[in-house]
């Protein structure tokens, strides 16, 4: 009884919309306008007309994941381990980024990354660098930057709530009986904090896989991710079936993936006390 | 305690007596009566739904006529012309006053979207320019009723920078070797699709057929893939560009150069293909309750003092004759109001809508969309 309300919000706000979307891949546009049927005609099309738009949002997103776990795994490391009370002043220093607000760090780094930006104009200060670089910005190494440094908060939290959960005691142990940091941190702090770092690789992930946002604003001319054509799909073209199915497809392939990175981070983060 | 015996700890946020209850019913006595009379405030404005471009409606507010009238604005600011298409789907009575694209309004008054107007309840509407009404009428009006009422009108032209480049004269000027990486688009697909159809020679790009549609794909390709820097998403992100003199050449819109300011080089050039030309019409969504408020704000648009503030404002050009008369030197400086017929008929060309249904081998507007996403995919 008591978890009702939940259910209730969950259903109308989450299960009833997706569930009625999932009906509309499988209707039809005739003349601009929504007509049910039953066909799996959208998702040929997904497959044949986006499948590379797909593969590059899914590819770029895991690039993003994997850069911000890998980051906020180091900076939750320090702040746990290393850092004693100055671990405090480093946690802050990086939530406060949240009080940014998503455009205004996009548009931070298009002012950063440009011809006349910052890191150009320090490059050419130091003599490193005749011209400005002309790939910073308008590219898809603005979009992870721009999108890992959105992240890289997010990510940070899961992994140094995991890490805040590791006892003294088997750390401990293990240097007592003469392992190395990096034996330490392999085979104790890493399995310990599997679960922390697959949320932090989630988050990491899904959110930069569904952004629109970003590649069309500091994106080149080949940097448009899947969000894009959905977007246009629905407004655009006014195509939600064609939308509705891409969507769909999306969020399938991102499962497979999530699916992909548990079992290898399973695989790789076993204690090795278990065996 | 629990039916089962066990203490049960229950949290008291507060302690309430007598005396602290009718405390509290005067607090909530007051604020409701001041919130009755913030209410009664917000009764007396009107409160109007309008869907459209950013600074699109200062025409319909000139003069202070919204706060003179106690009109509210409720705004949807699009990023595409199509997404009124979407909004007045979703309920067309909820849209008081919108700026569909003028190609699109045909479609939408066939549609059952868009509320014939009432010409009677825009006395102004006599006012507008008769080039103007003659260029807007195919694409505003059927049978005789308007569906949507000209205030501004415009075209996608070319951009560049005066200082870096001499004026463009052709829209393959954007593919010169020496621009390549210096050259930008807006991602206006109909008119970056008009641009380069009119490259290949083909006399009206919206009624291509599939093979000149697709070898009109492919030079679009061409361009993005080798010549392009980016696709802007906004004429803001354009003008950034230019300012960051990461470009020298585009396609853009005559306001361009004016909001760059005055200590920019930017200039505007009508290449010899033609340009994109467009009039901005607004329209009443079919079934809106505010349409009287609609007229009268449209009306006002009409007005000198709704045309002149929405010109001075945006550096758009105005469409009724008295204030072509009586426009700044600044708008006179990038409009030549005394050859309309030349603007429309030589520097520019209006376009009619896609077709909506299949007809032979002409390609329909689905196509036209399709075409730009694959340019996006190549």
């Amino acid at each position: 009884m008591g978890l009702t309300p939940a259910f209730a919000v969950f259903g109308v706000f989450f299960a009833l919309p997706m569930a009625y979307l999932l009906v509309v891949t499988f209707w039809r546009i005739r003349r601009y306008r929504l007509t049910p049927d039953f066909t799996f005609a959208n998702y040929q099309n997904v497959y044949g007309d986006y499948l590379h738009a797909l593969v590059f949002t899914i590819v770029i997103a895991f690039v993003i994941a994997c850069i911000t776990t890998l980051l906020a795994f180091a900076i939750a490391y320090l702040i746990r381990f290393r850092s004693g009370l100055f671990g405090q002043v480093i946690l802050l220093s990086a939530l406060a980024t949240l009080f940014g607000g998503y455009l205004v760090k996009i548009y931070a780094w298009k002012a950063m990354l440009g011809a006349q930006g910052s890191v150009n104009l320090l490059l050419i200060t130091l003599g490193l660098i005749d011209q400005p670089i002309e790939w910073l910005l308008y590219s898809p190494t603005a979009v992870i930057l721009t999108l890992v440094h959105f992240m890289l908060p997010f990510a940070l939290l899961p992994i140094l709530a995991g890490l805040r959960g590791i006892s003294e005691a088997p750390l401990e142990a293990a240097r007592d009986l003469g392992a190395g940091p990096w034996r330490i941190t392999k085979d104790i702090v890493l399995p310990q904090c599997r679960t922390s770092l697959f949320a932090a690789f989630t988050l990491s992930f899904l959110i930069p896989a569904g952004d629109y946002v970003t590649p069309r604003l500091v994106g080149g001319t080949e940097t448009f991710m899947v969000g894009n054509f959905i977007e246009n799909l629905f407004i655009g073209r006014m195509n939600a079936p064609m939308g509705a199915a891409l969507a769909f497809s999306t969020l399938l392939a991102c499962a497979l993936v999530l699916l992909f990175v548990n079992w290898l981070l399973k695989r790789v983060f076993t204690p090795k006390w278990g065996h | 305690m629990s039916s089962n015996g066990e203490i049960i700890r229950v949290r008291r946020y507060f302690e309430m007596n007598r005396r602290d209850m009718l405390r509290g019913a005067a607090a909530v006595g007051a604020a409701g009566m001041l919130g009755l009379g913030g209410m009664g405030k917000a009764r007396a404005a009107t409160d109007i739904n309008f869907v459209g471009w950013e600074g699109y409606d200062s025409f319909l507010v000139g003069g202070g006529f919204d706060e003179a009238k106690g009109y509210t604005f409720q705004k949807t600011l699009i990023s595409s012309t199509d997404e009124i298409i979407t909004k007045l789907r979703l309920d067309s009575s909820a849209v008081d006053v919108c700026t569909p694209y003028f190609v699109n309004d045909d479609f939408l008054a066939e549609e059952g979207l868009l509320a014939p107007l009432d010409l009677a309840q825009i006395p102004n509407f006599e006012k507008i320019h008769p080039t103007i009404k003659q260029y807007a009428e195919s694409n505003m009006s059927q049978d005789g009723t308007w569906y949507a009422c000209p205030f501004t009108y415009g075209s996608l032209c070319m951009v560049y920078d005066s200082k870096e480049i001499p004026a463009p004269t052709s829209w393959a000027d954007l593919m010169k070797p020496e621009y390549k990486g210096k050259a930008a688009i807006t991602a206006d697909y109909q008119g970056n699709i008009f641009a380069m159809a009119r490259v290949l020679g083909i006399a009206n790009p919206h009624r291509m057929t599939r093979d000149e549609l697709a070898k009109t794909t492919e030079l679009m390709i061409d361009l993005k893939k080798n010549h392009l820097k980016a696709i802007a998403p906004s004429y803001g992100d354009l003008i950034n560009m230019y300012v960051n003199k990461e470009i020298v050449i585009s396609q853009g819109w005559e306001p361009l150069s004016a909001w760059i300011g005055d200590g920019e080089t930017v200039k505007i050039a009508y290449p010899k293909e033609g340009s994109f030309g467009f009039i901005e019409g607004y329209g009443i969504g079919k079934g809106s309750s505010k349409s009287a408020d609609a007229y009268a704000l449209i009306d006002n648009a009409l007005s000198l003092q709704g045309q002149l503030a929405g010109a001075d404002l945006n550096s758009m050009p105005v469409v009724t004759a008295e204030a072509m008369e009586k426009a700044g030197p600044a708008s006179k400086a990038i409009y030549d109001y005394n050859d309309l017929e030349g603007y429309f008929n030589g520097k520019t060309l209006i376009m009619q809508m896609y077709p909506l249904d299949e007809e032979g081998d002409l390609a329909i507007w689905d196509d036209y969309q399709e075409a730009w996403e694959k340019v996006l995919k190549a």
